[in-house]
């Protein structure tokens, strides 16, 4: 479906290095699902504009999480996408089997991981909530509000 | 020059040495300056263009007294890069207060053909009604990023419908005299934008 860059696998290495260890003893009640989204925000963007959002995905269960969907009745297409450098030229690169590994958090944020919201229906104004859902490699979902701040 | 100028007359020495040592503390002074940006040196001038505003209007890229110019290639379909870079700037002229309505911002689409004078133009005013977005017709487009050196490259995506263009992430200061001083690569931030702006204001 997406098409994946040969060195797509390479760049791989780089966005492990973001993920940032979590304390399982500091976890005090057992999370509902395996995926918990916190921090999450988007920015405000008209009609027909391609919008972006941000979010901390933790992994708390022992198994690792694949995300292999998103998606949002504001917006026709939604995919993670990483923002690369590469020979002074910035790339977006999509990345369509993200991965976070146990116990551990993935923090997207402007200049890096980020989800991508195209051919947005309606305008997405400060103080409007967005709803997103992400569904996991094994077929479970997640659901997530985001309220929409100054881009 | 200057040997002719001690033989004819001695107080056009004295003279000729007080401005030269007046030129030589201004220039230390010049070179001392350092920026917090990627300094651009010698300062390169960059060529002028002219750009159709929605209005009908035209906007000059030609410099102006006493304004430097911050400038930025993208398009407003990028939804990472360039709002990030935008809020910088809003962040940096807050900093600067009054002094900020002074400085240029511009916001220049490298895809034209989705971005129409209107929507780059309502795309930079999301941010700060000061904020000029400026969409040229290919000829100007080419020749402006030309002249800033930058790149752009139309990429294709998972569905024909949209596509993404990969292009130079750096943002530009153009002092009031038309001359790159500096680049502010994404990452930098805002407040060594803000710093450099109070520096050369």
């Amino acid at each position: 479906m997406t098409r994946w860059r040969s060195w797509a696998a390479v760049d791989f290495v780089s966005l492990c290095l973001v993920l940032a260890g979590c304390d399982a003893g500091a976890r005090v009640a057992p999370p509902a699902g395996p995926l918990a989204v916190t921090s999450a925000w988007a920015r405000s963007a008209d009609s027909n504009a391609t919008g972006g959002a941000y979010a901390a995905f933790t992994n708390t269960d022992t198994a690792a999480v694949a995300i292999a969907a998103i998606s949002s009745p504001v917006a026709r297409l939604v995919q993670l996408h990483e923002t690369m450098t590469q020979d002074g030229m910035l790339h977006m690169i999509a990345r369509p089997a993200v991965v976070i590994p146990p116990e551990s958090t993935l923090t997207l944020k402007p200049g890096g991981l980020h989800i991508m919201m195209m051919d947005l229906t309606r305008a997405l104004r400060v103080g409007d909530t967005v709803h997103l859902t992400i569904t996991l490699a094994d077929g479970r979902s997640v659901a997530v509000a985001m309220p929409v701040r100054e881009p | 020059m200057e040997r002719k100028t001690r033989r004819r007359d001695a107080s056009w020495l004295v003279c000729a040495w007080g401005i030269l040592g007046a030129l030589a503390s201004f220039s230390a002074c010049a070179k001392d300056r350092q920026l917090h940006g990627v300094m651009i040196d010698p300062p390169r001038e960059v060529a002028s263009f002219n750009f159709a505003l929605p209005t009908g209007a035209a906007y000059s890229t030609a410099p102006e007294s006493k304004r430097p110019m911050v400038v930025f290639f993208g398009y407003t379909h990028c939804p990472d890069v360039c709002p990030t870079t935008l809020a910088d700037w809003k962040r940096a002229k807050q900093k600067l207060g009054r002094d900020g309505d002074r400085v240029r911002f511009v916001f220049i689409t490298v895809d034209p053909e989705r971005d129409t004078p209107a929507v780059a133009d309502r795309y930079a005013k999301q941010f700060d009604q000061a904020f000029a977005g400026l969409s040229g017709d290919s000829t100007t487009t080419a020749g402006i990023m030309k002249s800033f050196g930058v790149a752009a490259a139309r990429e294709a995506i998972t569905d024909a419908k949209t596509y993404f263009v990969s292009h130079s992430g750096s943002t530009f200061l153009v002092d009031a005299r038309g001359r790159l001083i500096a680049m502010y690569p994404l990452g930098i931030g805002w407040e060594a934008l803000a710093a450099d702006l109070e520096a050369i204001l």
